[in-house]
C-alpha cells in the first residue's frame, strides 16, 4: 500500500481522501468535509482558516483522531491513527500530540504544575520527574511564581500559558491549537501567538492552528482556507519567509 | 490516581456526605438486622441447651413383641452409623426403698428417683460431673445435682426438718401468678453433702411392705441436671444395670422382666445426625421421641426471621447503592468536559474507568467503616437497654459490664443483638463491592464520553 507512506519526504501529516457525514436524526446526511487531501509538513505551522460551519473543527477532529471519518484516512508520522483503536490512540497522544484549547480547559482542581504534567502522568513517567519537567516548562512560559496556582487563581492570558506548557511539555511532533487565543484580549494574544511559535521553531515542532481570525493566520507559514467543507486556497502566510 | 479521586469527592462535599450517609445507613440497617437474628439464634440455642442434651433419643417400645428393649435391641441401635453410644435404662419395679445417710441414720430420704446405666455406656452417656468420678465398683452410685436436699434431718422438728429447694429457686408471685428464677447462690448448702459417703438402702416390695431387705451403697459422684437424660440427674440415684437387677432379684428373683429396659437412650455424635438415626430407629420399630421435633420448627423459625432481617437490611443497602450510582453520574455529566481533555491528552481508557470505580469504592469504604462503628454502638445500646443484669452494675468495672453484656448468663439476660467480628469485615467488604458495582456502569458511561467534547464550545 503505497498510502502508508508519505507522498513528500518529512510530510508530517498526510490526509487522503478524507470524508466525513453527519447523520442526523430522521434526515438526509450532512457532508462536513469533501474528500479533503492534503500534506502538512514538519516543522510547518499551518493554519486551517475559515468561518464557522467552513468545517474546519470536523478537520481538526479528524487531523487529532478524536473523531473517526466516513471516509479517507489520516496518517501522522505515517501511522494510520484513523485505524487505531481508542487506547492505542491515546498512547500515541501521549507520545506525538498535543493540544492547545480556547478555554483552556486546565483541570480546576489541579495546581498549575500538576496540570503541565498531566500529560507525562498519563505517559507513566514518576512524579519527581515529572514534576521538574513541569516545572522548567512553566518557567519558560514566564509562570515561575504560580507553580502551586490554581487555575480560578490565575488571569486568562496566564492560564493560556499554562496550557502552552502543558501542550509542549512531553516535546510532541504535532500541537493543534484550536483558537488558543479566542478568549484573549489583542495584547494577550500577540504574547500567546509568539510563544507557541517560538516553541514550534524551537523543536522543530508541527502547529496546526485553527481560527477564523485573520489576524492570527497571519502569524502562519502556510494557511489552509475551508469553505463548506473544501479547500478553496492553500497558500504562504505573510510571515513566511 | 488516589490523590485525584479525594480531590473529586472533597470538591463536592455535601453531595458525597449524604452519599456516604445512605451507604451507612445500610451498612447498619444490615448488620443490627443481622445482629438481631443471631441475637435470637443465640437465645434459643441457650434456651434448648437448658432443655438438656439435645443429641439424645429416647427410645421406647411400642407394644408389639418386635420391639422388645433389650440387649439385642442396644446392639442394634449402636451399629447404626453416627451413633455415640446406645444406653439401656431399667427402673425398680414394685420395689421401693428408704435411704438412710449420716450417724445413727440421722439423714433419711423418703422418696428418690433410681435408675439403672449400663456399665459400659455410663461415662459416654454425657453425664457432667459436678462433683466426684464416675463408679467403678459394683453398688457403687451417682447422684443427681439436688439429691441431697431430699435428705430429712430426724433431730429438727417437724416441718422446719427439710430445705425447700424450690422456695429458695423461685418467686411465686401471687398477684400474676409468675414464678421467677432467683439467684442461683441463694440456696444453702444441703445438710449433707453426698459425695463420698456411704448410705444404707432399706428396701421393701409394694406388695408386702413389712418385708425389708437392706444394702449399703457408695456415692463416687454427683451429675449435673438434665432431664432429656433423666429426672435422676436432678433428684435420684444412678447405679448400675446389674446392680439394679440384684435388687430387684432379691423381690422378684424369677422376674421375666429383669431382662428388659424401660427405656433405651441413643445418643448421636452430632445435633444434625439426630432426625436420620431417629428415622432408621422408627424404620425398626420403635417409637422415639428427641428434642429435633422442638429444635427443629425453632431452628427453621429463626433461620426465617434471620432472612427477614438480613432482606431488609440489604433492601437499604440496595437504595444506598442507587445513591451511588446517581451521584456518580451526576459527577461525570459534571466533569464531561475533563474527562474530554484528560482523553484528549492521552489518558488510557483503563485510567478513567478506574479513578471513577476508586471513587464509588471509596464512597463504600468510608460509609461500609462508618456505619461498622455506628451499628456496633446501636449493638452495644440495645444490649444494654434489654439487659437488666448489666444495667444494675455501675460501669467502673468495664471489663465485667462487658462482660455481662455480651455474655448470656440466661434466655432473659442473653444480648438482644449479637455481632461476630466477622460481621463488621462483612459488611466493610460488602460495601465496597456495593459501591463498587453501583460505580460500574458510571464508569463505563465516563469512558465512552468523546474526547471531542474537549473541543466543543459552550
Amino acid at each position: 500500500m503505497e498510502e502508508q507512506k508519505p507522498r513528500k519526504p518529512r510530510a508530517m501529516i498526510h490526509v487522503k481522501d478524507l470524508r466525513k457525514e453527519y447523520k442526523l436524526e430522521g434526515g438526509a446526511p450532512v457532508v462536513a468535509l469533501k474528500r479533503i487531501n492534503l500534506d502538512i509538513m514538519e516543522g510547518e505551522l499551518c493554519c486551517i482558516f475559515g468561518t464557522s460551519g467552513s468545517g474546519k473543527s470536523t478537520l481538526l477532529n479528524q487531523l487529532a483522531g478524536l473523531e473517526k471519518p466516513t471516509f479517507g484516512d489520516v496518517y501522522i508520522r505515517g501511522v494510520p491513527i484513523t485505524r487505531l483503536s481508542e487506547n492505542q490512540l491515546a498512547s500515541f497522544r501521549q507520545r506525538h500530540i498535543g493540544f492547545v484549547f480556547q478555554s483552556y480547559n486546565l483541570l480546576p482542581f489541579m495546581t498549575a504544575v500538576e496540570n503541565v504534567a498531566m500529560p507525562l502522568m498519563f505517559r507513566g513517567v514518576n512524579k519527581r520527574k515529572r514534576t521538574r519537567i513541569a516545572v522548567d516548562m512553566l518557567r519558560r512560559v514566564g509562570l515561575g511564581n504560580r507553580l502551586k496556582h490554581y487555575p480560578r487563581q490565575m488571569s486568562g492570558g496566564q492560564q493560556q500559558r499554562v496550557g502552552i506548557a502543558r501542550a509542549f511539555v512531553a516535546k510532541p511532533d504535532v500541537v493543534f491549537a484550536d483558537e488558543p487565543t479566542g478568549n484573549l484580549d489583542s495584547k494577550t494574544t500577540i504574547e500567546v501567538m509568539d510563544m507557541i511559535k517560538s516553541f514550534a521553531r524551537k523543536f522543530n515542532q508541527t502547529i496546526v492552528l485553527v481560527t477564523h481570525d485573520p489576524e492570527l493566520a497571519k502569524y502562519a507559514d502556510r494557511i489552509v482556507t475551508l469553505v463548506d467543507g473544501r479547500i478553496v486556497s492553500d497558500t504562504k502566510g505573510e510571515d513566511h519567509e | 490516581m488516589i490523590k485525584m479521586t479525594l480531590q473529586n469527592l472533597t470538591r463536592r462535599k455535601s453531595r458525597t456526605i449524604l452519599t456516604v450517609l445512605g451507604v451507612v445507613v445500610g451498612c447498619c440497617a444490615i448488620v443490627t438486622m443481622m445482629s438481631i437474628g443471631f441475637g435470637v439464634q443465640n437465645s434459643q440455642q441457650i434456651m434448648l441447651e437448658g432443655m438438656g442434651d439435645l443429641t439424645l433419643i429416647q427410645v421406647y417400645s411400642n407394644g408389639r413383641k418386635d420391639s422388645k428393649l433389650d440387649d439385642a435391641a442396644i446392639r442394634k441401635f449402636q451399629s447404626i452409623a453416627n451413633v455415640d453410644v446406645a444406653v439401656g435404662k431399667t427402673q425398680l419395679n414394685n420395689v421401693g426403698m428408704t435411704v438412710f445417710a449420716g450417724k445413727n441414720d440421722r439423714y433419711q430420704m423418703q422418696w428418690v428417683q433410681i435408675i439403672g446405666i449400663n456399665k459400659d455406656a455410663m461415662e459416654k452417656f454425657g453425664f457432667q460431673l459436678l462433683e466426684g468420678s464416675y463408679p467403678k465398683q459394683p453398688f457403687e452410685v451417682l447422684a443427681g445435682q439436688y439429691t441431697a436436699y431430699n435428705l430429712m434431718d430426724t433431730m429438727r422438728p417437724e416441718g422446719q426438718d427439710m430445705i425447700s429447694r424450690w422456695d429458695y429457686m423461685y418467686t411465686y408471685d401471687p398477684n400474676t401468678g409468675m414464678m421467677t428464677e432467683n439467684d442461683p447462690s441463694a440456696l444453702p448448702d444441703p445438710y449433707m453433702k453426698l459425695n463420698g459417703q456411704t448410705l444404707k438402702l432399706e428396701l421393701y416390695s409394694y406388695e408386702n411392705f413389712d418385708v425389708k431387705k437392706y444394702q449399703e451403697i457408695k456415692v463416687t459422684g454427683v451429675v449435673k441436671e438434665d432431664y432429656n437424660k433423666d429426672y435422676a440427674t436432678s433428684e435420684g440415684l444412678i447405679f448400675f444395670t446389674t446392680d439394679l437387677q440384684a435388687l430387684q432379684k432379691m423381690f422378684y428373683p424369677s422376674s421375666s422382666q429383669i431382662m428388659e429396659y424401660s427405656e433405651i437412650y441413643v445418643k448421636a455424635r452430632d445435633i444434625s445426625q439426630v432426625a436420620d438415626i431417629e428415622n432408621d430407629i422408627k424404620k425398626m420399630g420403635y417409637s422415639t421421641y428427641s428434642m429435633e421435633s422442638v429444635r427443629k420448627p425453632l431452628e427453621e423459625e429463626a433461620r426465617k426471621q434471620q432472612m427477614m432481617l438480613g432482606g431488609l437490611g440489604a433492601v437499604s443497602l440496595f437504595v444506598a447503592a442507587l445513591g451511588i450510582c446517581n451521584t456518580m453520574i451526576m459527577s461525570i455529566s459534571e466533569r464531561t468536559r475533563e474527562i474530554g481533555v484528560m482523553k484528549a491528552l492521552g489518558c488510557y481508557l483503563g485510567n478513567i474507568r478506574t479513578v471513577f470505580l476508586l471513587e464509588a469504592g471509596f464512597i463504600g469504604l468510608i460509609g461500609g467503616i462508618i456505619g461498622s462503628v455506628l451499628s456496633f454502638l446501636i449493638s452495644v445500646g440495645m444490649n444494654f437497654f434489654t439487659n437488666a443484669a448489666a444495667q444494675s452494675i455501675q460501669v467502673t468495672d468495664f471489663a465485667t459490664f462487658w462482660t455481662k453484656l455480651t455474655t448470656a448468663m440466661d434466655v432473659a439476660n442473653s444480648p438482644m443483638s449479637i455481632v461476630p467480628l466477622w460481621l463488621y469485615g462483612f459488611a466493610i467488604v460488602f460495601s465496597i463491592i456495593i459501591g463498587l458495582g453501583s460505580g460500574f456502569y458510571p464508569a463505563n458511561k465516563a469512558v465512552h464520553i468523546s474526547a471531542m467534547e474537549a473541543i466543543k464550545r459552550e
